[in-house]
């Protein structure tokens, strides 16, 4: 079977942004060294605490430390990859194998029931969910 | 120079179209509204666990239509098939149930068009930057419980729905031309039938983003961003006020924030929107489970076929064709069905000279008793029972003096209610016009008899008696006296 | 007496000859998963009415010899992120505890056409994030080679249901080798699907672009039967391939004669132990022996797979993961004044340490002014890894490594630093990336008696040639023989 006939189009090009550059990564702790200095981190607490806020998660100040340190780590072992040279690399990939994506026509279909849609709901009223009050 | 005039507004606007597919974007759940809440929904709408995205074809279609009304490009690469991607917009919200949007971000769907708009008799193109597709969240209601007015209802029937998002260049000036803008979408959805372009009822939206810089110069200034507008009266206001308000600023020495305001109809303010003080990061990537969209030239070619006939070049037609000023021929136009229904009404008239007043006389009708009726009984030219033949009939009883202007008024009521033909009716209720020389010399003669005196008068220079002598003869006959003729007659008997 | 395990064939000529009847193998299993305390929570809910209702209709059908095929009344079980209709799908999280799923999954669509009895829900590592099956909310599961030892992870409860012999089959997922490893820490066979073969429809997404679904099963001839049951497109899943599926059974019947088998040249001894390289390199001679030529093979940027793959998963779990937010089907956190609350409370409570983890790096790389330097340079590593396959398959047929750098480590060993639990997917994430199939087939045990799995990694839609290597090594080997 004749592999480099099959899926020999990279379908996803890069997503192109204009960000501000991160700091470099000169000096990177290599991997195997894990005993951390938490002034010498790469991502301090305060942007673990925001990280965390963005993604709607709570961190409380006990844990703060230990995920501080876990996330250092591992975002160095990725650091990694900055010995890569990329820059003839024009695109990102996806494995999927067709070309293009499926489409479908028009045509409704069965919808779930009322019930069969609220039934996991935690708090609902009548056929709605039922939310704390959306401020604008 | 007054402040205002010192400074000159740079306005984008951005219109979501919801797109009248039978189905949602990505599942099969009918769109139809007014269903009872959480009803036309599935895994995939709803967010469920383990649910997947599938295209809808007729909504890309829908979009292609809009692309190319506004000879958009699409986008990458330069031949076909063009590659467009989806891309998940990342941000928590009670109405999004994948925490994330499928829209488009990078190689959206179409870029760099433009559209005409009409505006105090001038014409300006508005570049249109990017027209992208993307998914509706659903709908939350506040303050339908009562007493339990710290919650929340969530009905996920929108969710999902097929919208398109078109960006304009920020080209606008006035708030008057960016509710002529918007004007002009709602017009070309509708011809393109991909949306029914209502701002009230939500199935189009718009968003405005705004600032000011002193006249003159070309750099943009902070902007803010203005939702809630949702008529084209409050588009203006709201961008009037918000002008205004930031011109103040400025004045006074104080910065513009850039920040998200609601327009509050009631206020009539603009204020800053609570939940968008953290500044959104939507941390865009290209959504995996979908695919390359891809446009080929046979698809954009079929596409091209089902595309009408466009307003601006039916205007323009209207105008040529039928000789129409520039006023009728947009009024007509405003609507595919108004001009369909024009169409069909001149070609209804027979082949006769006097052609060109009677497109003008149809256009007349149409513009004026005939639309107050549809407005007063919420009918359109689509649904009326007065059929285009009809109205061309009815033009043309008159234009042969059948019956006179007045009559034909309450003959295309009665129209108007019952369907029935203008000459049925005329016959019906002995409504034509009387024309007789002998007859109607008759009929002066004894006016004139009857009213010695004022004869007397009007001979001795009253000349203003001559509309009573009018109306008596009108009177005798029922109205149904040939004003023309009456007029040569008592002309001719009283110089006597 | 046979020393073997019987194979769905066995099992289907027995069943079809009425010696065996499908609700004695049903109950059997039910039985056996309920006394199996010693190997720790396998499974989080156990269909025993309904399945033995399914088995009592697959013997009608055998009475009335109308069985649907080699599938019909065999019992399997099926990985908790896969969802079936009516039935609770945790993913091991506390936040799904009580979700009961409103539609089946495509599998298990399948898996209902083909008679096969679904006796419950196998315990994984929280919503598939895991090596090792430490990670479940509802507690660990253990090596039934050795009790003190990880099974593996995330399908960890799928790979020691078929190595305790609770069923002959079982499905789990994949993302970076959640089906390969378990099946090698627990001495079975793992198959990961090349992606798109198998639909993702009902398959709770962990990373959308790695997730593939895949079987377990003592033979290989049994993947391969499960295999071709569950693969081919469904429109309901856009990333789902149109390619035609293989008679699997059928293919891996080809003798290897002459295959040209690579072998790679990249790791160096400090990513494996001494002993996985021992039992590694017999496994490759083994291999030689059924006529099989070995040539070198380059992967240069094999040494970034790990990174790359965490960028990804992370960030792809990231978006995938947002919608469980205490609105609509999770839990809710009791504790919300307002509505952001109970977005960060119900998620804070709902999520374990490891799932919270992979949501932030997931959130990081993506976010403004990270995303070139993470998630924009993985993407593009990623091109690269592949371009390495697919230059080395140019000189070979399948490439082979060992499945896992080690043996099944002890519970709790690798918990405090999650890096250490990463570095597990060295062999098995790189296929992911690539979106290659490959088959994870016992090669032997260590010293500790622990077993060690064999990876024949094959080209897109090659599993068939994969398998037929693992099959014909599994023939020429002892292993099979082995009971836990």
């Amino acid at each position: 079977m004749d592999v480099a006939g099959n899926r020999s189009n990279w379908r996803r090009t890069q997503v192109v942004r204009e960000r501000s550059a991160k700091p470099s990564f000169a000096g990177s702790n290599p991997a195997g060294a894990f005993s951390y200095e938490v002034e010498k981190m790469r991502v301090g607490k305060e942007e673990v605490l925001r990280i965390a806020a963005l993604a709607h998660i709570k961190i409380e100040p006990g844990e703060i430390d230990h995920y501080t340190k876990n996330f250092n780590e591992i975002l160095d072992f990725i650091a990694q990859m900055n010995e890569v040279d990329t820059k003839q690399v024009s695109s990102a990939f996806h494995p999927a194998s067709e070309p293009s994506t499926p489409m479908r026509a028009d045509t409704p279909q069965p919808s779930l029931t009322t019930e069969e849609v609220l039934r996991n709901a935690p708090e609902r009223f009548a056929d709605y969910f039922l939310v704390p009050k959306v401020v604008e | 120079m007054k402040p205002v005039e010192r400074y000159e507004a740079v306005i984008g606007l951005e219109v979501h179209a919801q797109l009248s597919t039978q189905t949602k974007l990505f599942c099969g759940c009918a769109t139809q509204f007014g269903a009872k809440p959480n009803s036309n929904t599935c895994p995939v709408c709803l967010g469920l666990p383990g649910a997947l995205p599938v295209l809808n074809r007729q909504a890309v279609e829908f979009a292609m239509r809009a692309a190319m009304a506004t000879h958009c490009s699409f986008v990458t690469p330069k031949a076909a098939p063009h590659k467009s991607l989806f891309a998940r917009k990342n941000y928590f919200y009670p109405d999004l149930p994948k925490g994330y949007q499928i829209s488009q971000f990078d190689q959206p769907l179409a870029v760099n068009g433009s559209i005409a708009v009409q505006f105090d008799e001038a014409t300006r193109k508005i570049g249109i930057t990017r027209i992208h597709m993307e998914e509706d969240a659903g709908k939350l209601l506040h303050d339908s419980l009562g007493q339990d007015a710290d919650k929340s209802l969530i009905d996920f029937n929108r969710s999902g729905v097929p919208l398109i998002e078109i960006v304009s260049e920020p080209e606008l000036r006035t708030p008057e031309e960016a509710a002529a803008y918007c004007r002009k979408w709602r017009q070309l959805v509708r011809y393109l039938q991909i949306c029914d372009g209502n701002l009230e009822q939500g199935s189009m939206r718009c968003d405005a983003n705004v600032s000011v810089r002193p006249r003159g110069e070309k750099k943009l200034y902070t902007k803010t961003e203005i939702k809630n507008l949702n008529s084209f009266r409050h588009i203006q206001k709201a961008l009037a006020y918000e002008i205004d308000r930031q011109i103040t600023c400025y004045e006074q020495g104080e910065a513009v924030v850039q920040e998200t305001r609601l327009w509050d109809a009631d206020q009539e303010v603009t204020r800053p929107m609570r939940s968008k003080e953290e500044a959104h990061d939507y941390r865009y990537f290209a959504e995996p489970d979908l695919l390359d969209l891809q446009l080929t030239s046979e698809w954009i070619a079929a596409v091209k076929q089902v595309i009408p006939e466009l307003p601006d070049d039916k205007l323009e037609r209207f105008r040529q064709e039928y000789a129409l000023s520039t006023y009728d021929a947009l009024f007509l136009t405003q609507d595919q069905q108004c001009a369909d229904y024009f169409e069909a009404a001149a070609a209804a008239l027979s082949a006769d000279k006097g052609e060109k007043e009677r497109f003008k006389e149809i256009a007349n009708w149409m513009m004026g008793d005939f639309t107050k009726a549809l407005k007063d009984y919420a009918g359109s030219f689509a649904t009326t029972k007065v059929t285009p033949k009809h109205l061309a009939s009815l033009v043309e009883l008159i234009a042969t003096e059948a019956i006179s202007g007045k009559i034909a008024k309450s003959v295309f009521a009665e129209m108007f209610q019952s369907g029935q033909t203008p000459e049925k009716i005329v016959t019906a209720k002995g409504l034509q016009q009387l024309s007789d020389e002998k007859q109607l010399r008759q009929i002066v003669e004894k006016v004139i008899d009857a009213h010695p005196k004022e004869v007397q008068q009007f001979q001795e220079g009253r000349d203003k008696l001559f509309g009573f002598f009018v109306g008596q003869v009108m009177r005798a006959s029922q109205g149904q006296a040939n004003p023309r003729l009456v007029n040569e007659l008592l002309r001719a008997v009283l110089s006597k | 007496m046979d020393k073997a395990r019987p194979s769905i064939k066995d099992l289907h000529a027995r069943l079809s000859q009425g010696e065996t009847k499908s609700v004695d193998l049903t109950q059997q299993s039910l039985d056996h998963a309920k006394n199996s305390d010693s190997l720790g929570t396998l499974f989080l809910s156990l269909r025993e009415g309904r399945a033995m209702a399914a088995a009592e209709a697959a013997d009608q059908r055998a009475k009335q010899g109308k069985r649907l095929g080699p599938l019909d009344g065999i019992p399997i079980a099926i990985k908790d992120n896969i969802v079936m209709k009516d039935e609770v799908a945790t993913c091991g999280s506390q936040f799904l505890r009580d979700y009961v799923s409103p539609y089946d999954s495509h599998v298990v669509g399948k898996l209902k056409e083909a008679g096969a009895v679904i006796i419950g829900k196998t315990n994984l590592d929280e919503f598939a994030m895991g090596s090792s099956n430490e990670h479940s909310a509802y507690g660990v599961v253990r090596n039934p080679w050795d009790r003190d030892r990880v099974p593996g992870g995330s399908s960890g409860a799928s790979a020691v249901c078929v190595a305790a012999g609770i069923a002959p089959l079982s499905l789990g997922s994949e993302t970076g080798g959640s089906v390969r490893q378990p099946a090698s820490f627990c001495g079975v066979v793992g198959v990961k699907p090349t992606y798109g073969r198998v639909s993702r429809y009902g398959l709770v997404a962990f990373a959308s672009s790695l997730d593939q679904i895949g079987p377990f099963s003592w033979w290989v001839e049994d993947a391969a039967l499960l295999l071709q049951v569950i693969a081919g497109r469904d429109e309901r899943d856009s990333t789902s391939a149109a390619q035609a599926v293989d008679d699997y059974p059928q293919t891996i019947q080809k003798p290897i004669d002459g295959l040209r088998v690579g072998l790679v040249r990249d790791f160096t001894a400090t990513d494996l132990d001494a002993a996985a390289e021992k039992n590694f390199s017999t496994a490759v001679e083994a291999i030689r022996g059924l006529g099989a030529k070995t040539v070198e093979v380059s992967l240069p940027h094999l040494k970034y797979a790990v990174g790359c793959y965490y960028v990804i998963n992370s960030a792809e779990a990231s978006a995938n993961l947002a919608r469980f937010d205490g609105v609509r089907y999770t839990s809710r956190s009791k504790d919300h004044g307002n509505l952001k609350d109970l977005f960060v409370n119900s998620r804070t409570q709902g999520f374990g340490v490891e799932v919270k983890r992979r949501i932030m790096l997931g959130t990081y790389v993506l976010s403004a002014g990270y995303y070139d330097a993470y998630y924009g340079k993985a993407c593009k590593i990623r091109h690269l890894i592949r371009e390495d396959f697919i230059k080395a398959f140019a000189k070979c047929d399948v490439i082979l490594t060992p499945t896992s750098p080690c043996e099944a480590f002890p519970l709790g060993a690798k918990l405090e630093n999650p890096l250490q639990m990463y570095l597990s997917d060295v062999f098995t994430a790189s296929i992911n990336l690539a979106g290659l199939p490959a088959v994870s087939v016992p090669s032997g045990f260590s010293e500790q008696g622990l077993p060690f799995g064999l990876q024949i990694i094959a080209p897109d839609f090659a599993e068939g040639r994969a398998l037929g290597v693992a099959h014909h090594y599994q023939q020429s080997t002892d292993w099979k023989d082995m009971r836990p």
